[in-house]
């Protein structure tokens, strides 16, 4: 019923047609409601909370690294660096000045950041990029070697323990007046520190940042900032002292505010923060005190390793590789003003240690390990019936095979010569006929199939094979193979190539009984959360069927080298408690492109090696000493492995109180 | 029939009120929860408005319709001095002059420029006697009487308000029965106006940005430079609308709002903030609401005995029907950001009571039926 009144019967079409287009109208509105809130709500929804959601990662603290006793040899350490907005710091001489008085800043420092200030502040946008003005305040450490210092009431001053310079808390003053400085703050990250500096690098290793091509590769395990271990422990175990990351989760306001995500409603309440899991702490078999001997006695050398294991279970109590690095220095500060950097090894000064490849890892590098390797001739020969102790061979000097003169290092020669002898006197000859006899790939069975020399041993830590030379390999290699080879291979010469750690864990081998150790240098691992320990345990790889009248005649000659008048390493010995060992000389003559004469000269000297066990009547510890071209084993070889022996017998003395008498008898009786 | 007549009260009335109130006890419960979010009380300030607001609708319901058609030319020329002066003295916000201050009240003279633009162009067609040839030349001071408000109001620069305008010009002339081909003419004018505001600023340069952001926003057009800005308000007013999905997140519950994702979202957004606590049903509710306002504030001008009653109603229901289109329209992504409030439910006090003047004049029709 509309209207009463003639006159304006035409506005009911126009209301029709407004009430069409209001209908018309409303429909499109609610179906775009239909269509934003019920077919894409979902889509708007998640939308909205990706672009709201912050999710910060939590950097896991990396596990530390520990020596056999628990002396830290690597650990996280935060370190603070000063930073400002310039757009924030309100005046900037006012606060630059501040800081130089607070001591924070040196004068050149502060005039240098007032001028970055200066400039910056009249660009749009950098005002307001965070400048990084002083890094690694290190708080109450030492920022030569971040050594924990201590605080002396007297003068309100840090002092070092070890240096013995004092310092001002810088990190702490700088808190301390934040209030009177806006615009300037500290941040604070992680650096991994290495207390024992040099000492221990290549078995423990080092860290550094991803790369970016890293980053990728890792499927978003990595990020950005992340460090990953590089090197040794700090590589092979790098899993176990990474941790787990945590993640921060919480939602950002438009503000730019904070809002924790149990404040909201579904599906945000659902998002948790995780903490981060720490990493495990890792505990070595190495013995910082057997490890610092090892390395002063290298000190005086050009190049060389050492490498200590425990004879029974194959521990690695000392890996020596020398010259050394000191991983910290690229993130640790520079030395303060007070810090006397003290090298724990020193070098002759004339030579740069950066020559001879400070980064490498000697003791698991493959060399020729000469004369060493008798010993595993020696029993290869006895095993396989072609020697007997008292098997005599004449030595005059050389031995002609196939119209080749193969030389004995004594030119004069032994004369006539058995078994033990052989060994003590590192006879050459003798050993030259037993090759000859035994043949390169019996030779190989020996040496590489039971005692391990030219495989790897199976240590954490990345190494060198090595190499044991055969009949088959030299026909592929080198497209030819003559008999004599089996003369070189058989006084580890020729193209005969084993690590430092596997010589001495074959000689472990022939002292403890015939097992064959996979040689670790990881004891424990920690875990801090659960705080579980996961043991190591000795693993016995191969045992050795060696009849024990084998191993003792081998055993005799080894302790006749040491402690014998004729023997090869007879000025080393240690008649209070006798150790005994194989010398052995390399040849290895060498090139380097660029090399100075003085180099040269160096890389014409064989290498020397020795390689023993002690005490002689029990043994306990097998030391492999090398020295890369530092000329006779016995003279520049075996007294580095008696300043390891020395070290050993010292820290263990009640052990072998029994042994120190009657050692006279012991000698009477080899030298009958 | 004579009984029902004269009963002042038809159900159309009664509709129309209940609508009122009930879209108003609505919108103070939003802005209250609004208001939670941001932990500010206009909504205290709102209840005010709504009943100052009410007081006016009622007054204006009340007068004799004759008052406003004799002092028709007197509010449109207070309207049209108040749009200079702002120009002039207004204070400036964001860049644009839209409000007198007085003291703690700010005054939008363009709201009130809305029915008094509906006033004059009834009283004009009243005037009329020839409603059957309305040709483009006699249409043409009804066309000034819409284009001087809303180009000044086009000056502060306000396109929402100032498109509202044009809009319910066209209304009441449509109402009142333009020929097509006039209707049609006149179509092509303002097609060719666009264009040509276009290029020569008359849009301002936000205004183009904001356009090009809908297009790039709808898929139509290329992203923008600077899409990350003018893009922000929009974008987060479609998450909150889509976030709410069917039933809402309930009460203070809405995450965009709470996390001021939404700026003016007590204002011009209030519709963004609504939908994600209410969802699609309350959002339908609403417009059924709005739906039944409309509908009965016209049923209420078709009644009305006299031909100005009868124009002024529909402009005022125009007022709120195109109020409602475009500010919904805005914030679902169906047309560019245009500054504009949702009737009864956005904060502020002089789009409350020129709403309510709105509806007062359409109440005044019912109740007197147009008696002049």
């Amino acid at each position: 019923m509309i209207g009463g009144h003639d006159g304006f019967i035409e506005y009911r079409t126009h209301f029709r047609w407004a009430v069409l287009l209001v209908l018309l109208a409303f429909s499109v509105l609610a179906l775009r409601l239909f269509q934003v809130q019920i077919v894409d709500g979902k889509k708007y929804e998640t939308l909205a909370m990706v672009s709201h959601v912050v999710r910060n990662r939590i950097q896991p603290a990396r596990g530390s690294i520990l020596d056999r006793e628990g002396s830290v040899l690597a650990t996280d350490v935060e370190v603070s660096d000063l930073a400002l907005v310039p757009h924030y710091v309100r005046e900037p001489a006012v606060e630059i000045a501040r800081l130089k008085d607070l001591g924070v800043l040196t004068g050149d420092e502060a005039a240098k950041v007032l001028e970055t200030i200066t400039q910056a502040k009249t660009d749009k946008k950098k005002r307001f990029h965070r400048l990084t003005v002083k890094k690694n305040l290190v708080g109450s450490r030492c920022p030569d070697d971040l050594t924990a210092m201590n605080f002396d009431p007297a003068t309100s001053r840090l002092v070092c323990p070890k240096c013995g310079g004092t310092q001002l808390d810088q990190r702490a003053v700088v808190q301390s007046h934040l209030h009177e400085l806006p615009g300037i703050s500290l941040q604070s990250r992680m650096v991994r520190w290495y207390p024992a500096r040099g000492l221990t690098s290549h078995a423990v290793g080092f860290v550094n940042e991803v790369s970016a091509s890293e980053v990728e590769r890792s499927e978003r395990r990595l990020r950005a900032g992340d460090v990953v271990g590089r090197s040794g422990i700090e590589r092979a175990l790098d899993d176990s002292l990474r941790g787990v990351p945590g993640e921060d989760v919480f939602v950002r306001s438009a503000g730019g505010r904070r809002v924790e995500t149990h404040d909201l409603p579904d599906p945000f309440r659902d998002l948790v923060s995780t903490p981060p899991i720490a990493g495990k702490d890792v505990t070595l078999t190495i013995d910082v005190n057997l490890q610092q001997a090892a390395a002063t006695a290298l000190a005086r050398y050009r190049s060389g390793a050492v490498v200590a294991l425990d004879a029974d279970t194959g521990e690695v109590l000392a890996m020596v590789s020398h010259p050394t690095f000191e991983a910290g220095r690229r993130i640790v500060p520079g030395a303060g003003a007070n810090a006397k950097p003290v090298p724990p090894v020193t070098t002759p000064p004339s030579l740069d240690p950066k020559n001879y490849a400070p980064m490498m890892n000697k003791a698991v590098e493959a060399y020729p390990p000469g004369s060493t390797f008798k010993i595993l001739t020696t029993i290869a020969a006895l095993m396989e019936g072609l020697a007997a102790e008292d098997l005599e061979m004449n030595c005059p000097g050389f031995y002609m095979f196939r119209g080749h003169k193969f030389r004995c290092f004594k030119h004069y020669g032994h004369g006539d010569i058995a078994l033990v002898d052989a060994i003590s006197k590192s006879c050459d000859v003798y050993f030259y006929i037993l090759g000859e006899q035994l043949g390169i790939d019996t030779l190989a069975h020996w040496a590489r199939d039971v005692f391990g020399v030219g495989e790897p041993t199976g240590i954490e830590i990345s190494e060198r094979a090595g190499l044991i030379p055969t009949e088959r390999w030299y026909l592929r290699r080198r497209h030819q193979y003559q008999p004599g080879f089996a003369l070189n291979t058989s006084v580890g010469q020729g193209d005969v190539r084993a690590t430092p750690l596997a010589m001495a864990r074959a000689y472990a081998a022939v002292v403890n009984g015939g097992r064959l150790m996979r040689p670790h240098l990881v004891r424990n691992i920690h875990d801090p959360v659960t705080g579980a320990d996961t043991s190591v345990a000795p693993e016995v790889q191969r045992q050795i069927e060696v009849p024990e009248e084998f191993l003792d005649l081998v055993k005799r000659g080894m302790f006749g080298a040491v402690n014998t008048e004729d023997g090869t390493a007879s000025s080393t010995a240690l008649p209070e408690l006798p150790f005994a060992g194989k010398t052995g000389t390399a040849q290895a003559r060498e090139r380097r492109p660029g090399a100075g004469p003085e180099m040269s000269a160096w890389l014409q000297q064989d290498h020397a090696w020795f390689v023993g066990y002690g005490p002689a009547k029990r043994p306990r510890l097998v030391v492999a000493a090398f020295v890369e071209h530092g000329g006779f084993g016995g003279a520049e070889a075996a007294p580095v492995a008696r300043k390891v022996f020395e070290a050993y017998y010292a820290a263990h003395a009640d052990e072998f109180s029994d042994l120190w008498q009657g050692f006279e008898e012991d000698v009477l009786e080899v030298v009958r | 029939m004579i009984g029902r007549d004269t009963h002042p009260f038809s159900r159309a009335v009664w509709t129309t009120s209940v609508a009122l109130v009930v879209i108003v006890i609505l919108g103070l419960v939003n802005l209250s929860n609004a208001a939670s979010y941001t932990g500010e009380s206009f909504h205290q300030t709102q209840v005010i408005w709504v009943v100052l607001g009410l007081l006016i609708a009622a007054a204006v319901a009340a007068i004799d319709m004759r008052f406003f058609e004799q002092l028709s030319p007197v509010f449109y020329g207070g309207a049209v001095l108040l749009l200079i002066l702002v120009l002039l003295f207004g204070r400036e916000i964001n860049f644009s002059r839209r409000w007198f201050s007085l003291g703690d009240i700010s005054i939008q003279p363009s709201e009130f420029a809305k029915p008094a633009v509906v006033l004059m162009l009834a009283r004009f067609f009243h005037g009329e006697r020839n409603p059957e040839s309305y040709t483009l030349r006699m249409l043409l001071p009804a066309l000034g009487y819409v284009a001087v408000p809303a180009a000044l109001i086009m000056m502060q620069p306000d396109l929402g308000t100032s498109l509202v305008v044009i809009a319910v010009g066209f209304s009441v002339m449509f109402f009142e029965g333009i020929r097509l081909r006039s209707f049609l003419a006149l179509l092509g004018i303002i097609l060719l106006l666009v264009p040509l505001a276009w290029e020569l600023d008359v849009i301002q340069p936000y205004q183009k940005e904001r356009v090009r952001t809908w297009l790039s926003m709808s898929g139509a057009g290329p992203e923008t430079r600077n899409d990350a800005d003018t893009r922000m308000q929009p974008e987060q007013a479609l998450w909150a609308v889509g976030s709410g999905g069917a039933l809402g997140r309930g009460g203070q519950q809405a995450v965009q709002s709470r996390l001021r994702y939404l700026p003016e979202m007590h204002n011009d957004y209030i519709l963004a903030s609504f939908a994600e606590e209410r969802g699609f049903v309350g959002c339908v509710a609403l417009l059924g609401v709005y739906l039944a306002l409309i509908y009965s504030m016209l049923v209420l001008a078709i009644r009305a005995r006299e031909r100005f009653a009868v124009l002024v109603s529909v402009g005022a229901t125009a007022i709120v029907f195109w109020q409602v289109v475009f500010n919904m329209g805005m914030v679902l992504g169906i047309f560019p950001v245009v500054g504009l409030t949702l009737p009864f439910l956005s904060y502020g006090g002089s789009s409350m009571i020129s709403g309510m003047i709105a509806v007062g004049l359409t109440l005044n029709a019912g109740i007197h039926r147009g008696q002049v």
